[in-house]
């Protein structure tokens, strides 16, 4: 009798942790709060003097997902096979204490023409500063752009797009390298490692 | 006499309990060796490289504005007697412009490098002053004072000296 007992237990055990393993993501918040989990290894910080800055990666699934927030008339699964294509990455510099500090545009910028050329610099040249390096082989983002040089928030937002093709396929670790050129932080490495990458579990909102 | 007993005993604990765990009134102290620590971080190592990489870089451009005048130059020794006025006017001006060229690319070649230079190693002891304030608060050090060759700290013991164990976390930091 109690050796059945115990079956049962470790039945159940089993089953348990089988549920676990296939944990889907239901709502686009569910999504959000995977990436944003430091734990599940799809995000990267650094704090350096007053400045933070982060590195997310963005999945195929969270692309799609806010296109179709956007009313995008594509299909999720059109839209998914289009964002595979890319690696997405959000770059956020940031000033570690949100209080009394003013706008990350303005930090360390002596003269107006020295703000326009780093806006000039964050919204077109960004590319030259950040490169992927996986396998030995350096790839540069295809698309580096600022996401607004105007914003109500202190920090912001540059937005990495590389295409994937250009990524050798057996590499374990993407290491995505920053020179800041802007706030004199030095150089920044932010280790991936495609397992976690590849650890999303099954979006399954995408399908309704 | 086993209550008294009991109770000194209890009085004890309690003493030897206080001594443990009251706040500590002198600081905890630790020093790094500075030098030490700037020489093996990797994010110093990697400034380095990227910046002989870009001084190498600019090498070669004025390099190429040197070829450029020696030739024009070269040409105008040899071949002076063979032109006429006009043409050897027109080489010294040419001359001149080259070394103008190359002057003034060699000037803003120094200009740049120091930004440069600034630039990365800047940024590098900033992460490693940032670090070791962050590593300080976490291992719960109040000092963590840095030896210089100028002899700011006369002398410490090895024990409070946490250089290696800095490094090793800092470098763990700028890997990943």
């Amino acid at each position: 009798m109690i050796s059945k007992i115990k079956h049962a237990m470790i039945l159940i055990g089993m089953a348990w942790l089988y549920a676990g393993c296939q944990a889907s993501i239901d709502s686009q918040r569910a999504l959000y709060q995977w990436v944003n989990n430091p734990t599940n290894g799809m995000v990267k910080s650094k704090e350096v003097g007053l400045y933070r800055l982060t590195m997310k990666y963005m999945p195929p699934e969270l692309q799609a997902s806010r296109e179709l927030a956007h009313k995008s008339p594509q299909k999720a699964d059109d839209l998914l096979k289009s964002e595979r294509d890319n690696l997405t990455f959000v770059l956020n510099l940031s000033p570690v204490s949100q209080s009394g500090r003013q706008d990350i545009m303005y930090q360390e910028v002596s003269s107006y023409a020295a703000y326009k050329q780093r806006a000039m610099d964050m919204n077109f040249n960004m590319a030259k500063y950040i490169a992927i390096k996986a396998n030995g082989k350096e790839i540069r983002p295809g698309i580096a752009h600022l996401e607004n040089t105007y914003s109500l928030s202190q920090g912001r937002n540059i937005m990495l797009v590389f295409d994937r093709r250009q990524v050798p396929q057996n590499a374990r670790k993407l290491d995505i390298i920053f020179t800041d050129q802007f706030f004199g932080t030095g150089i920044h490495h932010f280790v991936f490692h495609q397992k976690d990458l590849d650890n999303l579990p099954q979006v399954t909102y995408l399908d309704k | 006499m086993k209550t008294l007993y009991i109770t000194n005993l209890i009085i004890l604990v309690g003493i030897i309990g206080y001594l443990a765990w009251k706040p500590s009134l002198t600081p905890t102290i630790a020093y790094v060796r500075s030098a030490y620590l700037v020489e093996k971080y990797l994010g110093v190592k990697e400034a380095q490289r990227n910046y002989q990489k870009k001084l190498a870089s600019w090498q070669i451009n004025a390099d190429t504005l040197q070829h450029k005048l020696e030739a024009t130059l070269k040409f105008y020794q040899t071949q002076q007697a063979t032109l006429n006025e006009a043409q050897r006017k027109q080489l010294r001006v040419e001359v001149q412009r080259r070394r103008a060229d190359l002057d003034r690319y060699q000037l803003n070649m120094q200009t740049k490098a120091k930004e440069e230079e600034d630039r990365l190693f800047g940024g590098a002891l900033k992460q490693i002053n940032s670090f070791v304030e962050q590593y300080a608060k976490s291992q719960g050090y109040e000092i963590v004072l840095g030896t210089t060759e100028t002899g700011n700290l006369m002398y410490a013991s090895h024990a409070y000296d946490i250089t290696d164990e800095v490094l090793t976390a800092l470098n763990k930091n700028y890997q990943q």
